[in-house]
């Protein structure tokens, strides 16, 4: 962050998805449980904002419901994220605001895991160490200004 | 008098030395006393003198203000002309004085706007007020609410002084340039605009003044356009940016003199790439060429053609072909209908000398390729976007030629119709062909293109026709496009059919835009006016077509449907119209034939399609409808003793389908033809007269005929005028007496007066099939009548429903409801009948079976029969009290009390009588829960009857009445009740009082309610049974969230309802109570911090093990309110 203009100063927008609308459940269905599965996943972090621009990351295609994976019986869900440059240094937000809002939208016992997509950023493994290392998430969440960017892009998602 | 008189000083005197703007109360003193006579506003101004000549700047300007505010609340005081004019004269110059100028603009202003019979401000003055403004005032260097007087003010002097103004000239407009230029604030726009308008209007001279400014004046005009208007919506200005666009249109097309700046400016604009630039260039251009004349227009015909060309072929809709009014409102369209419109407005233009618009069209040889490509397109369905897009811009174009006036429709054709006919291969013949030979000419298949488009002009053409009023004999003469329509008039129409003919054997049940321009072509084809001499042989040909689709084996639905629908058009075009040929042959090809096949049962067609056509088709022609009635009729009673009298099941679905048909399509329309009556009576004497003959011994149809023959029963009688009523009620009567009551009485079971019903042997009355029908039927009948027509010999019909009542028949309880709900309530009617309301309810309460002492009610030993009785009664108390509170009867609080009676007994029962007794075992849990469940009857609307349908009387808010007079005894019974049961129940009928009562009610009591809420929420969750009541409450606590009311004593009691809350997030059985439950968490979030905060870890823990629910909605909205408590940290 030592420049202080914008990373990537002109992103592409693309369109958002449309929402899918919820069917009226009809007594049948009361007891039959809705899994957890890419589209409730891509749900909750499609409207996180970008950190640097206010778009969304689903209008930037940072995420897209392809790119997440979502294993019931284990637990484990990973989304892998794609940069919009491959300099970005925002990439560490962005992955530290999808480990945040997934953590705190799934039940517990649920194993998040935040990747960079391959070849999509300079220091890619390096990012992906730092952002499933619990210790330095919450390291990382100790520090008031992280935070306070991580809430300020989470706000819109909910 | 001298305390009086100086009474006003002190207000001046505030108003003066206070700094702040306004300060309406001391205004409002002061002209108050002046509008009421105490102050002569002469003396005020005198006496004002040092205020008003002050060289303070700020007193001058507030004492100004001050003379100019009082003067603006004296409108409707008559003022003498001096008066008048010494204070116009005042307020003109003080114009010159800026430090009090905010004063005197608003004195003028006021002045300006008095009207005639109060004294106005007269010409001359007008005119020096106008010369000083113009001379004094720099506009655009003022504040933003002075500058808005001021075009207040340019804009009173224009359109009211426009003959004094008209003398100052270039002088007048060179001011106005000079005010308005530059302006920024939509207000003040809305004014300038306004001001531009008036002005070229009063000087219309096109060599005049204006001519020579018309240039500055458009130029400062033109930057606003097209409108860009960002204004945040929380400015509070009450402007959009289509009032201040169309205000702006309006002075574009104020004079034809903005003519050669104007419409360049908007061609240019109509070319840029942002949409709403393009629909507000579109429509200006529109008004244009309306304003400015053909001749003045002439030399751009060229270029708008082009623009309007590309527009319509870059935004026409692509989605679908037929129905061109039901696009969406996108911008896309929006586009694409103003240039239709423009282009519309453009074909009228014809100028004295030089082309119409209409040759521009014909001439563009780009626009001749794009008609031969697209016509010769093949297949609608393999169109690329781009195609289809082209394809319809060409249909508009030419649809619109076609359409505008006669000779522009006679060119178009001209040009462009023999063309398609080339590409369809269809060449003019002589009509004497004989059919086979012209359908194997034309028996393969036609171009979708040419097609589609021949027919959208013929169209066109037909409807430019019909939009005469008198036919005109020029389109009969030589050389017209209607001589191109005749000539080829029968081997189109033949090839159409053969192409819709052959697709109706087809196997496949997807229908083609060919297929449906076809059966367009074939409608378009037989709706021409008949003085063009259209061929007879052809009409039947089409009509032919028609009815074998609909009589034959035509297995796509679709086409069944467009075929049915194109010949109920043709028969309201034939109806309407005066050839007494094609009515003949439309009535024995068309008419007789569909109408015969309700009688008919060897086609293929199944009953709901017969139905369908034959009603269509009928609604056409009124004589035929009656035919179709009786038809329906024969069929209905025919039925009637198949299933009643025969006791053939096999009927069954044939007879609910025919009600349904005689309810939703007879009756619809025999109301609007005014002979319902008629045809109602028919019907119900038929069944009366079957029900006094037939003897019926044993009824096997299942429960939907009889629900379907009963419904169809009340709602034809609810319709019926009171006379027929009347008849029909003792039609029914006299069979009821003679089938039921004299069997009944001879029984020895039945005495009407003196006999409690209670003591009857029920067992011993048995009810068979006839009766049971005799009864439910005259039980809709009685439930539809109106409240004036008396029914005879009540006391004996009451009895008879009471017993139907007591054996299970709820339909007996519906009629006692409406019995007590319509009884007449002034005396005059109350004689007649010869019994008092009180009586008649003395009469099932007091002797009969709804005893308030329930102890009478023990009808015999088995304790199970016992039950089922006293369920029936309960049931029967509910309707009567529904029928009572509706009419707002005393009484009703009687009823309340009984149902109170078998909620509560279970109380003593068992602490009296524990378990061993007869007396105590018939109170069980099962009545007093059927007791709470009446309250359900009692609050909630119905179908049935007592509705607004079947003439209830119904007084207002009864539910509001209703529930403030139980709620206290609900809520103290429950306070006292200790027994399980008991409180079960009194909590389900306090959950029916308030989910049916409205919300407004139950706000007053919030604070009496919301913990008996929470209990019976509580309770209530204890059994899946009871999710639908369940869900219904937790809407009214989130109702009641809403309300500001309601929040408060919500936030008061937080900490007890957070538990029962918390629970309902996890309640099992519903998803929706879940959801809810966690909705209504979330709006609580919202309250003050210091009140939830101490329950913020409890929501937090929960909402934690919410996200495991297994539904998703629920997951979701545990994840949101989970942020929501976490943010109030």
């Amino acid at each position: 962050m030592s420049s202080l203009g914008l990373i990537n100063a002109n992103p592409i927008i693309y369109e958002k998805q449309e929402r899918r609308v919820r069917k009226p459940s009809s007594k049948d269905e009361e007891y039959t449980p809705n899994l957890i599965d890419q589209e409730e996943i891509f749900y909750h972090i499609r409207d996180i904002k970008d950190p640097e621009h206010p778009y969304t990351l689903e209008e930037l295609k940072v995420v897209t419901e392809d790119d997440i994976e979502v294993n019931i019986e284990k637990n484990h869900v990973r989304v892998t994220f794609t940069p919009t440059v491959e300099h970005c240094s925002m990439a560490t937000i962005i992955g530290l605001c999808l480990n945040v809002k997934l953590s705190k939208c799934l039940p517990s016992g649920f194993k998040v895991d935040i990747r960079v997509a391959p070849g999509s950023h300079a220091t890619e493994a390096a990012l992906n160490k730092q952002l499933n290392d619990k210790e330095r998430v919450a390291a990382a969440l100790e520090n008031p200004n992280l935070v306070e960017m991580v809430d300020e892009c989470l706000a819109a998602s909910y | 008098m001298e305390k009086k008189l100086n009474a006003w000083i002190p207000y001046v005197e505030s108003f003066v030395s206070s700094p702040t703007s306004l300060n309406a109360d001391d205004i409002t003193a002061v002209s108050k006393l002046v509008n009421t006579g105490f102050l002569c506003l002469e003396d005020l101004v005198k006496d004002m003198e040092l205020y008003l000549t002050s060289t303070d700047h700020f007193i001058r300007n507030r004492g100004v203000t001050l003379l100019a505010e009082v003067v603006g609340h004296l409108q409707s005081k008559p003022l003498s002309s001096t008066t008048i004019h010494s204070l116009i004269n005042y307020f003109s110059l003080r114009l010159a004085d800026w430090h009090a100028l905010h004063g005197a603009l608003i004195g003028c202003l006021t002045l300006l706007r008095r009207k005639h019979e109060v004294g106005r401000v007269v010409d001359n003055d007008a005119s020096a007020l106008a010369d000083s403004f113009l001379k004094n005032i720099q506009v655009q260097l003022l504040a933003l609410q002075d500058r808005k007087l001021c075009f207040e003010i340019l804009v009173s002097l224009l359109d009211d002084y426009s003959e004094v103004m008209i003398v100052l000239d270039e002088f007048l407009i060179s001011g106005i340039c000079q005010a308005i230029d530059n302006e920024k604030d939509p207000t003040c726009l809305m004014l300038t605009f306004h001001i531009v308008q008036s002005l070229v209007q009063i000087f219309p001279d096109p060599s005049g003044p204006i001519a020579s400014a018309a240039e500055d004046l458009f130029e400062i005009l033109s930057c606003y356009f097209p409108i860009y208007f960002t204004h945040p919506k929380s400015d509070h200005i009450d402007i959009k940016r289509d009032d201040l666009s169309i205000v702006l249109m309006n002075a574009f097309c104020s004079t034809p003199l903005f003519e050669p700046f104007a419409v360049n400016l908007l061609l240019e604009k109509l070319s840029a790439h942002l949409p709403s630039s393009k629909i507000d260039s579109l429509r200006y251009l529109n008004k244009c060429i309306l304003n400015y004349g053909a001749n003045r227009m002439e030399k751009y015909c060229k270029s708008i053609w082009y623009s309007l060309k590309e527009t319509i072929f870059n935004y026409s809709p692509f989605e679908s072909l037929s129905e061109s009014g039901s696009y969406h409102d996108s911008q896309e369209n929006q586009i694409f209908k103003e240039a239709s419109l423009c282009l519309q407005t453009a074909l009228t233009l014809q100028s004295v000398k030089g082309k119409s618009f209409i040759t521009w069209i014909i001439e563009d040889k780009d626009f001749d390729i794009c008609v031969s490509s697209v016509a010769n397109e093949i297949c609608y369905e393999t169109l690329s976007v781009e195609s289809r897009r082209l394809l319809n811009g060409t249909r508009t174009i030419l649809c619109l030629c076609a359409k505008a006036y006669d000779q522009c429709c006679d060119r178009a054709f001209h040009s462009f119709f023999p063309r398609l006919m080339d590409i369809l291969g269809i060449f003019p013949c002589n009509a004497s062909l004989d059919v086979g030979s012209l359908e194997n000419i034309s028996s393969r298949s036609l171009c979708f293109g040419a097609l589609y488009l021949s027919i959208e002009m013929l169209a066109s053409g037909r409807d430019l026709v019909l939009s005469y009023k008198q036919f005109p004999e020029s389109i009969s003469g030589e050389n017209k496009w209607f001589q191109l329509v005749q000539n080829i008039y029968s081997p189109l129409s033949y090839a159409i059919g053969s192409l819709v003919r052959k697709h109706g054997f087809k196997e496949k049940n997807n229908i083609t835009e060919d297929i449906n321009s076809a059966v367009k072509g074939l409608q378009v084809l037989a709706t021409f006016p008949e003085k063009l001499h259209v061929s007879v042989f052809v009409f039947e040909y089409i009509l032919g077509i028609f009815v074998s689709i609909i009589t034959g084996s035509s297995k796509d639905s679709d086409l069944w449907k467009l075929s049915l629908k194109s010949l109920v058009q043709i028969g309201l075009f034939i109806e309407n119209s005066r050839c007494p040929e094609t009515k003949t042959v439309y009535v024995s090809l068309v008419m007789e034939k569909i109408i015969s096949l309700m009688k008919c049962n060897d086609s293929n067609m199944t009953l709901a399609m017969k139905l369908e056509a034959v009603f269509s088709i009928g609604s056409t022609n009124p004589v035929y409808m009656s035919r179709a009635i009786r038809d329906l009729e024969m069929q209905i009673f025919g039925n009637f003793v198949e299933i009643f009298v025969v006791g053939n099941q096999s009927f069954d679905p044939t007879f609910v389908r025919l009600l349904d048909c005689y309810t939703s399509q007879v009756l619809t329309w025999c109301n609007i033809k005014g002979n319902y009556d008629e045809v109602a009576m028919h019907f119900v004497l038929y069944i009366w007269n079957q029900m006094e003959s037939v003897s019926i011994s044993s009824i096997k149809s299942q429960q939907d005929v009889f629900d379907s023959l009963i419904m169809t029963m009340k709602v034809v009688v609810g319709n019926l005028n009171k006379e027929n009523q009347l008849l029909i009620m003792h039609k029914g009567y006299n069979i009821i007496q003679s089938r039921i009551i004299s069997p009944l009485r001879k029984l020895n079971q039945f005495l009407p007066d003196n006999t409690e019903i209670a003591r009857l042997d029920l067992d011993s009355i048995i009810l068979s099939p006839y009766d049971e029908l005799l009864v439910s039927l005259f039980a809709a009948v009685v439930v539809a009548l109106q409240p004036q027509v008396v029914i005879s010999d009540i006391k004996v019909i009451i009895n008879v429903f009471s017993i139907y009542l007591l054996k299970g028949h709820v339909s007996a309880a519906h009629a006692l409801g409406s019995i007590f709900n319509k009884w007449p309530s002034n005396s005059k009617k109350a004689d007649e009948i010869s019994c008092r309301l009180e009586e008649a309810i003395d009469i099932i309460f007091t002797k009969g079976v709804f005893s308030s002492d329930i102890k009478l009610l023990r009808i015999n030993d088995d304790i199970d029969a016992n039950n089922a009785v006293h369920m029936n009664v309960i049931v029967g108390l509910g309707w009567i009290g529904k029928g009572l509170l509706m009419c707002g009867h005393q009484k009703m609080k009687d009823i309340m009390m009984v149902l109170f009676k078998y909620m509560l007994t279970n109380n003593c029962a068992e602490s009296r009588l524990p378990n061993s007794d007869v007396m105590g075992n018939f109170t069980s849990p099962v009545l007093s829960r059927s007791a709470a469940d009446a309250f359900s009857i009692i609050m909630s609307d119905s179908d049935a009857c007592l509705n607004k349908k079947f003439h209830a009387m119904i007084r207002p808010l009864y539910k509001q009445r209703f529930f403030s007079s139980v709620l206290t005894i609900l809520l103290s019974s429950i306070k006292d009740s200790n027994i399980s049961d008991v409180r079960n129940s009194l909590y389900h009928a306090f959950g029916h009082v308030i989910s049916n009562t409205p919300i407004a009610a139950l706000l007053l009591e919030t604070k009496k309610l919301i913990l008996p809420l929470f209990e019976c929420l509580s309770s209530l969750s204890a059994d899946c049974k009871n999710n639908d009541l369940l869900y219904s409450i937790l809407l009214v606590f989130s109702s009641i969230l809403m309300e500001n009311t309601g929040k408060c004593v919500v936030i008061e009691n937080v900490h007890i309802i957070i538990n029962p809350l918390l629970e309902l997030a996890f309640y099992p059985y519903m998803m929706l109570v879940r959801e809810t439950a966690i909705q209504c968490l979330v709006a609580m979030s919202e309250f003050p911090h210091a009140r939830i905060y101490p329950i913020r870890q409890q929501v937090l823990k929960a909402m934690h093990k919410a996200l495991d629910d297994p539904k998703r909605p629920v997951r979701l909205e545990a994840v949101r309110c989970r942020w929501r408590w976490e943010s109030i940290a």
